[in-house]
């Protein structure tokens, strides 16, 4: 065995021995997984990590410019691409103005986010809360908690995988309803990121030679930073919008679909089962609402709890939660279930076609999952418009609650 | 899967204890090429039949050429088989889509325009490395320098053995098949050198190359952006980071194959300090340069002929070792550029030994040598890495011309990066930590591995950067 380094160890060549020699290794190994932990332990004191380092693609940038203007916003927007490409601050504040309701609104949304790293997230960021905080919106979908392996060894997977964060993903993962195989698989999708962060992985190389951004990821960043956190999805030639472009027959079934799946698969009943669910919908922005008698299934224990966590981290921060279903093709209705059960307080929906066709139409969309920019606005403005109205919704009920109270007095 | 992985310890773990635990070397031998194809196969299975096929064509060549009584035509034959099928596959997957867009262009230049074909090809990962291996086999048998194997099992190991298998050192069937012959003894590993390589390795691979990277293709994504002290450190910094990147996986592949017993052959030897280009080849991918010599530029005639048949002879070499990395004309250029280095060094070698002050060189004179060696070099770096070849001409005229075509810049504190990269390189070739290291007690040298290990980590970037060489 021979290398360029060790030439004058490596060439000499040891006569073949027959005493034990394992004990030896076995002892060397030892000492050398001591050190290595020792100084694992030692290191991550010396170089803390922040708790969101400024070089996590979107992320960081997205947090720094929050840190440096939070006191300007009363109204965050928290979730995943979903909020990042389809809210629009200047329009939804504009909007919620003209009805009434003086705001000013970041978008927090993040590329990819899921319901654990959006928690994670939400509670970082709103840790010192902005002072005059008053509503945060949050967008997410409940999904299993898989965080995917070959991201692993990212600084987006590794920086949030704190024990704390470890400890709450495995929670979310064992109180599930996914059977025991799975759970371990979704498990160890979290150790690994952990461990790496455990082991300070990059975090030397991450103070003393920041990672650059790619050019487009630097551009991104310069441009969401204008538009307050939004980013509108113009590419045309994004590989999805070319998807999308090619595959409308299937975009139009995959919405037909999604009416069909509100409960009947016959057309007018459809559309029946669609107006009702409309109003249901309108009714749901109710800021108060009890169970029905066909109420959809019951929400699984983990995301009661992530959701539970959700509105404490929000309420501890003085603010109001206001849930949001954006207008996708997604078939979870997990929001709507929390709503009926009362888990949360305050969702509004926009996943119904026919409802909102205006957010459906083919035209309307960047993808099958995006809306374009001018949807984009229009679905801002809609939101503004059912956020003022929600809260004289409440407004009056506070009222009402109120005169009862004192005539009863 | 790669060796700076996580899962790559787990699977290297598995693969070293039941190696070990086996008794019988056809087991171990079986276990390691279950383990190698594993390892091929977690990049794409698929392709896993391609080194098989290779494997089974070889096989058979080697036991015809072998055969008593083959007559001389019939060997010809045979031999054409292994080249037909290794070299075709290599041409098929890499070279296809190279050659057709090279004539699309050429007949487009001629006024004869032809509609372009481009086949969506997938690289098999290696494939010019363990090509040139099995080629190895078949033309040594032929030459009568090696004894057919017999065993389809020995010769399975020998060209799908993980630890060499995507990136080198491209080893000969000489060396390697006789280690296969007998069980290796653990007690014979110097296990301390090995982990010591490997650690050397993964520093190289996964704190220099890698950190480099993102900062190389930044300059090297938009040159004309840039001033001129930035072409120096982009140009540096991709001569530093292909250095570390496949310095690194062979010391890794070399420190691998050593912990289960093998040996395999040096690769590179600190080529930077080398005092000519011809000096270069000699410890630059030694495995290749040595390859292309014995199985190309020899067998083209060498240096057996007049002078122009010799520089003939060296410049096809260079330019074809230099297609051999790549299907694109840069790297052609590449090759002819090391090529006509190597011509004008061995005339200047000539002229050079008729004056007795310069067959004697100084010190003053080997330094200015050895950079003038390391600048040429970097200069080639720049075809090697640009995405065309007008952005390699844009580079040169900022690296060499020293014009700023732009005003963006990148950090100054590279600078003092690279020198004290240069003072370890140089500390290293001197053997001074080497040495220390080699006289630590064993169970100091484990603690301050272990302490070691925990440091390197820190500087691993976050993110996957593969092997440059795995394109090749």
């Amino acid at each position: 065995m021979s290398g360029e380094v060790l030439r004058p160890i490596a060439i000499r060549t040891w006569p073949a021995q027959q005493r034990a020699i394992a004990p030896k290794y076995i002892a060397q190994g030892l000492a050398a997984v001591v050190a290595f932990i020792v100084a694992t332990l030692l290191l991550g004191q010396i170089i803390p990590s922040p708790t969101i380092p400024s070089n996590v693609v979107f992320i960081g940038p997205k947090n720094d410019y929050y840190q440096a203007h939070k006191d300007d916003y009363n109204v965050l927007f928290f979730g995943s691409s979903r909020v990042y490409n389809q809210i629009v601050p200047d329009v939804f504040d504009t909007s919620a103005r003209a009805a009434g309701i003086a705001v000013n609104s970041y978008n927090f949304g993040v590329p990819a986010m899921r319901a654990l790293d959006s928690t994670v997230l939400l509670e970082d960021a709103l840790e010192n809360p902005p002072a005059n905080l008053k509503w945060v919106f949050f967008e997410t979908i409940l999904d299993k908690g898989y965080e995917p392996i070959p991201n692993a060894r990212t600084q987006r997977a590794m920086y949030w995988h704190t024990w704390e964060n470890t400890r709450l993903a495995a929670r979310y993962i064992l109180m599930s309803e996914a059977s025991m195989p799975e759970k371990a698989v979704l498990l160890a999708s979290h150790l690994l990121p952990a461990l790496y962060r455990q082991m300070n992985v990059g975090r030397l190389f991450a103070q003393v030679l920041p990672s650059e951004f790619s050019a487009e990821e630097r551009e991104v960043a310069a441009q969401f930073t204008i538009a307050e956190g939004y980013s509108p999805l113009v590419d045309e030639s994004d590989p999805k919008r070319q998807d999308f472009l090619a595959s409308q027959a299937e975009y139009a079934a995959q919405v037909a679909s999604l009416i069909e799946s509100d409960g009947s698969t016959d057309g007018a009943a459809a559309e029946a089962t669609a107006r009702s669910a409309a109003q249901s919908l309108a009714d749901s922005t109710r800021l108060e609402t009890t169970p029905s008698a066909d109420a959809p299934p019951a929400l699984a224990a983990n995301k009661q709890m992530l959701l539970a966590k959700i509105t404490q981290i929000i309420r501890a921060a003085g603010a109001e939660p206001i849930f949001i279903e954006p207008p996708s093709l997604d078939p979870d209705r997990d929001f709507r279930v929390a709503l009926a059960q009362g888990e949360i307080d305050t969702l509004l929906a926009y996943k119904d076609p026919l409802r909102f066709p205006q957010l459906y139409q083919a035209d309307q969309r960047f993808d099958s999952a995006h809306l374009n920019p001018t949807a984009a606005r229009e679905f801002s403005r809609l939101l503004a418009q059912d956020f003022a109205q929600s809260l004289q919704t409440k407004s009056l009920q506070t009222k009402s609650l109120q005169t009862r109270s004192l005539q009863s007095k | 899967m790669i060796f700076t992985e996580f899962r790559f310890f787990l699977f290297f773990a598995i693969v070293f204890s039941l190696y070990w635990a086996l008794r019988q070397n056809s087991w171990r031998k079986v276990w390691i090429l279950l383990c190698s194809y594993a390892f091929y196969g977690a990049w794409d299975w698929r392709f896993l039949s391609l080194i098989i096929g290779s494997t089974l064509v070889d096989y058979v060549v080697g036991l015809k050429l072998g055969k008593a009584g083959a007559t001389p035509p019939a060997r010809r034959a045979w031999l054409f088989v292994s080249l037909f099928v290794n070299l075709g596959a290599l041409a098929f997957f890499k070279y296809a889509n190279f050659f057709a867009d090279s004539a699309v262009g050429f007949f487009g230049q001629l006024g004869l325009p032809v509609n372009s074909v481009t086949l969506n090809i997938v690289l098999p990962v290696g494939i010019s490395f363990y090509t040139f291996q099995t080629l190895s086999y078949s033309i040594d048998i032929y030459a009568g320098r090696l004894q057919p194997k017999e065993s389809l099992l020995d010769l399975a190991t020998f060209v799908a053995f993980f630890p060499q298998l995507v990136a080198g050192p491209i080893v000969r069937a000489s060396d390697f098949l006789p280690q296969l012959d007998s069980s290796r003894q653990f007690a014979q590993v110097n296990v301390r050198a090995c982990l010591t390589l490997f650690m050397v390795g993964f520093f190289k691979k996964a704190c220099v190359s890698n950190n480099l990277a993102p900062i190389v293709d930044r300059y090297f994504s938009d040159p004309l952006a840039f001033d001129a002290l930035s072409s120096w450190i982009a140009v540096l910094g991709y001569t530093t980071q292909i250095y570390c990147d496949f310095s690194g996986y062979s010391d890794m592949a070399i420190a691998c194959a050593g912990l289960l017993g093998y040996e395999l052959c040096e690769n590179f030897n600190f080529p930077y300090f080398a005092s000519s280009i011809t000096d270069f080849w000699r410890r630059w991918h030694i495995s290749l340069s040595t390859w292309l010599k014995d199985y190309l530029y020899i067998p083209l005639g060498g240096n057996r002929g007049g002078q122009w048949f010799t520089h003939r002879n060296l410049m096809l070499t260079m330019v074809l070792g230099g297609l051999w990395h790549g299907a694109a004309w840069t790297f052609v250029v590449w090759g002819a550029l090391h090529g006509g280095a190597l011509i004008a060094h061995k005339e200047w070698s000539k002229f050079a030994r008729k004056i007795p002050s310069l067959s004697q060189p100084s010190e003053g004179m080997a330094v200015v040598s050895t950079a003038l060696t390391f600048y040429w070099v970097c200069i080639t770096w720049v075809f090697f890495r640009a995405n065309s070849f007008g952005e390699a001409i844009a580079v040169l005229r900022s690296f060499v011309g020293l014009r700023s075509p732009g005003t963006g810049q990148l950090s100054l504190s590279l600078l003092g990066v690279f020198f004290v990269l240069a003072c370890l390189h140089w500390l290293t070739a001197k053997q001074v930590w080497t040495q220390a290291v080699d006289r630590l007690p064993g169970q100091l040298y484990a603690v301050f591995y272990g302490f070691l290990a925990a440091l390197i980590l820190t500087l691993v970037p976050v993110g996957y950067t593969p092997f440059i060489y795995f394109q090749f």
